[in-house]
């Protein structure tokens, strides 16, 4: 016995012996006995067929290191490539193995056919899941020569169905194996030789094969058990046209016909309406008509025609433009186009008879005397020719007894209010028995008569009347506005709003709410109308009504006597500006009421502002004024001028910019007006506007002298008195009076004008007068302290006394220069004479004090 | 109160500037002769001028008392139709189901071919 530890493969055999190659290139002859006892090893690798698919594998797997072995893969190679070359049936083995080991070149040696080996390709690559190679290797078989294509495409149906190009193809590679048999014989039992063949071409031919209802029985006996049974009572319901069972899986067509079937066996589909989708338009219409469909579908897997048509038919009020536009329903979209008023439109669409009525009926409205000749319905007429009989009796002040027909049609009321409101419009007691609403239309119009009369108190007891006795809910409230407004105009606001009130506690209404504040406006009570009018800015919806509001309540505040803004308003402006503002002026508006009368809410609130830029800058700047104006914050309104200037200096300055500065200027205007000395806190603003070069020369000029005017009197009216610094004086009056006479003497456009110069000349007269009187009261204090240091002069080193006697000139001797500079800039100007005569003794004054000082500058 | 325009005209509350135009036409006939209605015109004439001049929706109007604030006699008729509903679109409904019914078979079919596809052995070569 030899025992072998190692991984043999045998490569050839003999009647007694296997040759055995188990090391190198050299193979044992082993007797069978004893090969029979040795352990068999799996190989790697795919089931083979033949002897050298066997070998191929081994050698495969050995190359790639999946097999342990100590022989030469070439040699095993060798051997299976004699095995290939065998009879006929080791060729067809070793192909298909070939083509399962992926070794597809070797297919071309094995001495097969080419339409033999095109067949094992095609075969593999069918089984491999390569659908559409497989399909193509096929195509190039001869047509009908292969019947194995049938069995092979039959396992590949699902993916063939997936892609219909493909399953048209195998179709046509299985039809001669299906074709040119009858289905059924006479007797009704299938004829039929290959009756697989014939069922998988109907299946994979792109529409429906005539004989789809059979074909489908043949192929439901080829299920097993249940699903067979189903199958079964299915294909025979479709047969004998029954309605079918349930059926699982996306069967469209299936499940349509099924729907379809119930409901034309009377049943409602309503519930199953999105099953409908693949049930054509004549079958739609046809469950429609019959009353088994009433709901309209939403699904989306109707196509979009067949959708639009039924939503169309079934809920034309509901069925969107677009959907009428598809479905080519005209008179739909003419009745919508009457009811809108929107002639040209109407005129747009197609010539049709729903069409035409809608065209005559929109005449006809737009004026109810005539009634158009043509396109009106027949029914249509005879009402439309008693309206226009009743408004020509009107016109001739005669009343006109409707008609039962006019009075059971609501509709055609508002043609006649004018002359129900006039009283030409009668209703017999029978009628008003038999069409109460249109008694309670024809009362409210008599109601409407006495308030168009001005008989309050008869409209209130007549409205009181109507909405006592009538059952319909709309006129009781109506009747009951007309009652609140005849005791409004009546003078009595108070039971207006307490009516109202009471009428809005049953059922709201925007309107009434409207005219409950309208209402409460009158009372007086401020408060109340705020409130009122917070309820309507809350019931709107739309952001203009909520603006109107705004308006409304602020006008209302404003024309009160109440200086103090309401709580009411203040959260109204609160809400309002915590949420997008549209109209930047209204959005204006709110802030600056807000920075007026609601500063320290202003201050700090979280306002809600659009990001184009404006109405942040306005924000900013109102929020400043409001900080400028709480006293939570230490802000002045120089900060807020600050922020005005900037905003003003930019190249293209928004217009509320513009016109905020010019209302600034004309506040500071104002301010400065007052007597002198008291207007000195304007110093900040006007600086920071003339800092940032948005004053124009003139207000620049006049504000400026003002400014130092102001300043000087303010100083020299302190306890302890003072003047301006010498800067000060330069800056406010000196060069502001220096830039009126170079513009005086400029160009004539440049000229501020005399009333310019008149206020430099005041305001420098002002401030002269003030200086001259500090000055004053300095020679005194210098006179003193002069002579006391004279008198010293004997106990005092003689050096020291005149180096004080020199600090007491020098802080004395600018003042008459200073007060002479006042009156040279004013040379020339518009003076008053009152003005010129102070300059003159000022002057005086001066010069007197220029000799003494220059005597005792000589003495020391 | 706020002058009403509206109800100086005798006008529901949102009138048109048409309507405006026709009721002062109808109001003011023979006023202009007549020196006692010469407030009464200027009344018209002021409030014809509101309406003819407003800007925006009417409804934005706050400080209006609002005639009729209730709809009221809502309903179908002559002047304010119901929808129509369409017709059929037409067709021959026996065609369309006997297509129906072909196009459910072979719906059919080819879920039986396939759902017997997963039954079947691979096939020998």
């Amino acid at each position: 016995m030899i025992l072998r530890t190692r991984a043999g493969v045998v490569i050839g055999e003999s009647a007694h012996t296997v040759s055995l190659l188990s090391k190198d290139a050299r193979a044992d002859e082993t007797p069978l006995a004893d090969f029979e006892r040795m352990q068999p090893l799996a190989v790697p690798g795919p089931p083979v067929f033949g002897a050298a698919g066997r070998l191929w594998r081994a050698a495969g797997a050995v190359r790639v290191g999946q097999l342990n072995a100590a022989w030469d893969p070439r040699v095993a190679e060798g051997a299976a490539g004699a095995f290939a070359a065998g009879d006929l049936g080791a060729r067809r083995a070793a192909a298909r193995d070939a083509l399962l080991l992926a070794m597809d070149g070797a297919l071309d040696l094995l001495g097969l056919s080419p339409t033999e080996a095109l067949w094992y390709r095609a075969h593999a690559a069918v089984m491999g899941g390569r659908i559409d190679l497989g399909v193509d290797l096929l195509s190039r078989l001869p047509n009908g020569a292969y019947p194995a294509v049938v069995p092979l495409l039959a396992t590949a149906v699902p993916r063939l169905l997936a892609e219909p190009r493909l399953a048209a193809r195998a179709a046509m590679l299985v039809a001669p194996f299906a074709a040119g048999r009858s289905v059924v014989s006479a007797d009704g039992t299938p004829d039929r030789a290959w009756p697989e063949a014939a069922e998988l071409h109907g299946a994979l031919v792109p529409t429906p094969p005539p004989d789809a209802v059979a074909l489908a029985e043949s192929a439901a006996t080829r299920l097993d058990g249940q699903e067979q049974r189903i199958a079964m009572v299915t294909a025979q319901a479709l047969a004998r046209e029954l309605g079918l069972p349930r059926v699982h899986g996306d069967l469209p067509h299936v499940m349509g016909l099924n729907a379809y079937l119930t409901g034309r066996e009377g049943h409602s589909v309503n519930e199953r309406v999105e099953e409908l989708f693949a049930v054509p338009v004549p079958l739609l219409d046809d469950l429609i008509d019959r009353g088994g469909l009433s709901r309209p579908p939403e699904s989306p897997r109707w196509p979009g025609g067949a959708r639009a048509h039924v939503r169309a038919r079934l809920d034309p009020g509901g069925a969107t433009v677009e959907e009428l536009t598809m479905a080519g329903f005209a008179g739909e979209l003419a009745r919508r186009r009457y009811l809108a008023g929107d002639g040209d439109a109407l005129s747009a669409l197609p010539d049709d008879p729903a069409v035409r009525h809608y065209r005559a009926l929109l005449a006809f409205r737009d004026d109810p005397r005539k009634v158009p000749d043509e396109g009106l319905f027949p029914g249509a007429v005879e009402p439309l020719t008693e309206v226009a009989a009743v408004l020509a009796a009107a016109r001739r002040g005669r009343t006109v007894e409707i008609s039962a027909a006019l009075a059971a049609d609501a509709s055609l009321r508002p043609p006649l209010t004018d002359a129900a409101i006039a009283g030409a419009v009668g209703l017999s007691a029978e009628l008003r028995a038999a069409h109460p609403g249109c008694a309670d239309w024809l009362d409210l119009c008599a109601v409407r008569a006495q308030i168009h009369a001005g008989a309050w108190a008869a409209a209130g007891h007549a409205a009181r009347g109507l909405a006592a006795r009538t059952g319909d809910p709309a006129v009781h409230d109506e009747a009951l506005n007309l009652a609140a407004l005849a005791d409004l105009e009546g003078g009595d606001a108070e039971t207006a709003v307490r009516v109202l009130d009471a009428v809005l506690a049953e059922r709201p209404n925007p309107r009434l709410v409207v005219n409950a504040a309208v209402a409460a406006a009158e009372t007086g009570d401020l408060a109340e109308a705020m409130a009122r009018l917070v309820t309507v800015w809350e019931t709107h919806p739309d952001p203009a009504a909520k603006k109107a509001v705004e308006s409304r309540a602020l006008i209302l505040w404003l024309q009160s006597p109440d200086p103090e803004a309401p709580d009411a308003l203040r959260e109204l402006f609160h809400r309002a500006l915590s949420r997008p503002q549209e109209d930047d002026d209204h959005y204006r508006l709110l802030l600056r009421q807000a920075a007026a009368h609601d500063a320290d809410w202003l201050a700090a609130a979280s306002v809600v502002a659009k990001d184009d830029g404006d109405q942040r800058d306005a924000l900013h700047y109102y929020r400043v004024r409001a900080r400028a104006s709480s006293e939570r914050y230490e802000t002045l309104m120089d900060e807020a001028m600050g922020v005005l200037g900037g905003l003003a200096a930019r190249p293209d300055p928004a217009p509320w910019v513009t016109v905020e500065l010019d209302r600034m200027v004309g506040f500071l205007m104002e301010a400065v007006h007052v007597p002198f000395g008291e207007a000195f806190y304007v110093l900040g603003m006007v600086e920071r506007l003339a800092d940032a070069g948005v004053l124009t020369p003139a207000a620049e000029i006049v504000l400026s002298v003002q400014v130092g005017a102001h300043l000087a009197v303010f100083f020299g009216g302190q306890e302890e008195a003072g003047c301006l610094t010498e800067d000060a004086e330069r800056r406010w009056l000196f060069r502001p009076a220096e830039r009126y006479r170079r513009l005086r003497d400029g160009p004539a456009d440049d000229d501020p004008g005399d009333g310019v110069g008149e206020e430099v000349v005041r305001c420098l007269a002002m401030a002269q007068l003030a200086l001259f009187k500090y000055a004053d009261t300095e020679f005194d204090r210098f006179s003193e302290l002069w002579n006391d240091a004279i008198d010293k002069a004997d106990v005092m080193q003689g050096d020291r006394v005149v180096a004080f006697l020199r600090d007491l000139l020098k802080d004395v001797r600018p003042y008459p220069s200073r007060l002479r500079r006042y009156q040279t800039l004013s040379v020339g100007l518009p003076t008053e004479e009152e003005h010129a005569e102070q300059f003159r003794i000022i002057g005086k004054a001066c010069d007197g004090w220029d000799g003494q000082l220059e005597r005792l500058r000589k003495a020391v | 109160m706020e002058r009403n325009p509206y109800l100086i005209l005798g006008l529901e509350f949102g009138a048109s500037r048409e309507e405006a135009n026709i009721a002062f036409a109808r109001r003011s006939k023979g006023m202009h002769r007549d020196p006692s209605k010469v407030d009464l015109l200027t009344d018209l004439t002021w409030a014809l001028n509101q309406i003819d001049e407003a800007e925006g929706d009417p409804e934005h109007r706050i400080d209006l008392y609002r005639v009729p604030a209730v709809e009221t006699g809502e309903g179908s008729g002559v002047l304010r139709p119901p929808p129509l509903r369409p017709p059929a679109r037409g067709g021959d409904r026996e065609a369309a189901y006997r297509w129906l019914r072909q196009a459910a078979a072979h719906e059919y079919l080819r879920h039986l071919v396939a759902a017997r596809a997963k039954l079947l052995a691979p096939p020998e070569a």
